[in-house]
């Protein structure tokens, strides 16, 4: 049984001389530690100078993680007590229950710091060690991370770590996880790309042509609801850049957001500035289709490429350094 | 309403612009320099949760005073001062590589559970140069700690942090500690070094530049592992690391990087008539931001990431395609604090060294009329280029 849940007021420490620190002269960003933090501090110097693995420094390096979650090296030290106890302990059942109670305590803490770079990390250390991991157990922990703070970085970077370890690309519940999140949310692009990732980095198999067809006309519908979400063009071209398609066979999609017609570009500038009224009837859907046109056209029809450049800079006038460069690029 | 030039017109569909129009902008200096020394001073019990990266606060803090001119007058009163100082810094010093924080220290010789540390090392190396201490040389044995380096490098190419006391990498890896591997070793002048010496020290720079270039994203920017999404910060990292180590060939920028660079220009942060449709779904826009840079898709602007964005286009060679007159707006009308001075992650927040610092660099990166008495900035290191050049000048 796992004293993980123990805190240090259920052992005895009277044994153990702390290992006292001070601040020399000169030192600048120098802090007020608080008076447990130099208790605390003390103890858990003591036991890593002497790599005592044991509950009771187990308890010590909690009370040390609470106080401070970014200490480098109590989180190794508390995988190696884990590590050195489990492995005395004499059956595998122990020993999975053992690192169950400790996958438990640092659900804990990544619910209470889910921002923290070590305890995903370590947390990726336990269900190595673990004699029997089941990642599905995994699953709860994400969402209810995830639905708190729907792009949380490190978590994202786990379920990706976690699918590819356990080979579950072609589990339901991975597609159906991002289905969800952008059915409550279109443009969450941490959903996006493990979408990408699920559908065009399996391991175990290539998509048919037909299943990126499929996949193709699901994004274009997806941006048919949002025409300015960048997440979904960027979905797209990354396809046609993944399988070698060519994007221009994208062009009449394109038009149905924009156009480079010239009576826009005139329109556009006699509107420019004078009229910014809603009842303006805004002729360009989205600026990223437009920028995609002007990327189809840039190999072969530059006199059009240039024309949408020119759209680009009145309809995103914040990025029009980055239209003349790509106009100077067509040159 | 006064009428705006043509490329800040996205301005006009800000409801608070009414009152702004007109009104001058200004980087407060004064306050800036006055802020930084408080964060290098005596800080609260709340800051110990960072206790472990107390270089890293150092170091953000005397980077920010060196780019202000600020070094010899505000922090040091006597010349023993800067002695005792960089004594300090070398406590964290160990052989192989810099601990974070002296409370690390367990003064023990095997180094088990106190090994140093790949960041700390950096922001160390930083320091002192940011100090101009010329004993660096001589107190420092870098072949040591490239040594420790190459022990830290993955077969995948990428860096742990730390090594565990089995001696094998430990800890989170990913295109942060790539970069600050990268970093160490051109601070170190080892890419100086003959391909004999290089062989025994050097770390395996092809696997790196593979690693990094394994992060690029569908959408051109990177993520901070391969496949993970792309993040403006991490772009930084892997744009930067690829840099130092010698692997952006300037000729081919235009063509390697055209969606990384498409990608860049897309974060900065603007709405107009033709975009302000999204107000209505997207719960991530937000006037504020207008002008500020964003990290990845779909998310709120925060200054640093002004820093991320600009610096990973200098690095291309592009960070002229920002529009710098809306960087100053979001920056000095939203997130400098105009009383106490420094720079807050997003509009009206409290500053913090990281976030203050970052906001200057990115401003002067920018090439802001605002701070063009402020010392440059060195993108490659993120040290003044006055630092730079007096540790490259140091001969080992």
């Amino acid at each position: 049984m796992s004293d993980a849940s123990k805190t240090m007021e259920d052992f005895s420490y009277d044994d153990v001389t702390p290992m006292p620190f001070n601040e020399p002269k000169g030192s600048l960003c120098r802090i007020a530690y608080s008076a447990e933090y130099t208790t605390v501090m003390g103890i858990i110097r003591a036991f890593l100078s002497v790599k005592e693995y044991s509950e009771r420094a187990l308890a010590a390096t909690a009370a040390a993680i609470e106080l401070n979650p970014a200490h480098y090296t109590v989180w190794s030290y508390r995988y190696d007590i884990i590590k050195n106890i489990s492995e005395s302990l004499e059956s595998d059942t122990k020993r999975q229950q053992y690192i169950d109670e400790e996958l438990e305590y640092n659900e804990s803490v990544a619910i209470n710091y889910p921002k923290n770079y070590q305890i995903w990390n370590y947390r990726e250390l336990l269900i190595k060690l673990h004699p029997n991991p089941t990642p599905k157990k995994e699953f709860p922990l994400l969402e209810a991370i995830i639905i708190e703070d729907n792009k949380n970085y490190h978590t994202w970077a786990y379920r990706t770590w976690l699918v590819s370890y356990f080979n579950l690309f072609d589990e339901e519940s991975e597609i159906n996880f991002v289905n969800i999140l952008l059915a409550k949310d279109i443009r969450n692009n941490s959903a996006w790309n493990f979408r990408f990732f699920l559908k065009f980095n399996n391991n175990n198999r290539k998509l048919t042509e037909e299943e990126i067809e499929k996949e193709i006309s699901h994004v274009k519908n997806s941006i048919s609801h949002a025409p300015q979400n960048s997440s979904s063009w960027n979905y797209l071209t990354g396809i046609y850049d993944r399988t070698g398609k060519d994007i221009s066979e994208l062009e009449e999609f394109c038009l149905e957001f924009g156009s480079i017609d010239d009576i826009l570009i005139e329109d556009l500038r006699t509107n420019d500035g004078e009229d910014n009224s809603d009842d303006v009837e805004v002729i360009v859907k989205s600026v990223y289709a437009v920028e995609l046109l002007s990327n189809i056209y840039a190999k072969e029809k530059k006199a059009k490429s240039l024309k949408a450049l020119e759209i680009l800079t009145e309809i995103d006038p914040i990025r029009e350094n980055y239209w003349s460069y790509k106009r100077s690029l067509l040159a | 309403m006064e009428k705006l030039p043509k490329t800040l017109r996205f301005f006009e569909e800000d409801p608070e612009y009414k009152n702004l129009a007109g009104k001058e902008l200004a980087f407060e200096a004064r306050k800036h320099a006055k802020y930084f020394q408080m964060c290098l001073n005596i800080l609260p019990a709340r800051v110990q949760t960072q206790d472990s990266n107390k270089l890293s606060l150092v170091y953000f803090s005397l980077v920010a005073l060196d780019m202000l001119n600020e070094i010899e007058t505000s922090i040091f009163k006597k010349p023993e001062e800067r002695e005792e100082t960089i004594n300090w810094v070398y406590e964290h010093y160990m052989g192989e590589g810099f601990r974070g924080s002296l409370t690390h220290d367990l003064a023990t010789d095997d180094h088990g559970y106190d090994p140093p540390h790949l960041p700390s090392t950096y922001f160390a190396l930083c320091i002192l140069s940011t100090l101009k201490d010329d004993s660096l040389t001589k107190r420092i044995d870098r072949f040591k700690i490239m040594t420790y380096l190459r022990k830290c490098q993955l077969s995948s190419g990428s860096f742990s942090s730390v090594l565990d006391i089995h001696g094998k990498p430990y800890g989170e890896n990913d295109l942060r500690m790539c970069l600050i591997a990268s970093s160490i070793r051109k601070m170190l002048q080892i890419d100086k070094l003959s391909d004999k010496e290089k062989g025994k020290y050097d770390i395996d720079i092809d696997s790196l530049e593979r690693y990094i270039m394994s992060c690029i994203s569908y959408n051109g920017g990177l993520g901070g592992n391969p496949l993970d999404e792309a993040h403006a910060g991490y772009t930084f990292c892997g744009l930067v690391a690829l840099k130092l180590i010698g692997r952006i060939k300037q000729q081919n920028i235009d063509q390697t990087f055209s969606k990384t660079i498409q990608w860049l220009s897309r974060r900065q942060f603007w709405v107009n008539k033709y975009n302000k449709e999204e107000f209505k779904d997207n719960e991530y826009l937000d006037f504020d931001d207008l002008g500020g840079f964003n990290g990845r898709e779909n998310k709120y602007a925060d200054t640093c990431y002004a820093f991320w964005v600009i610096g990973s286009l200098k690095i291309l060679e592009k960070e002229h395609i920002v529009n710098v007159q809306a960087v100053d707006y979001y920056l000095l009308n939203g997130t400098q604090h105009s009383l106490i001075g420094g720079f807050g992650k997003v509009h009206d927040d409290t500053p913090d060294p990281y976030h203050s610092a970052l906001g200057i660099a990115a401003l002067k990166l920018a090439e802001s009329e605002h701070v063009k008495h402020l010392k440059d900035i060195d993108v490659q290191t993120v040290i003044t280029s006055e630092a730079k050049e007096f540790l490259m000048g140091l001969v080992w």
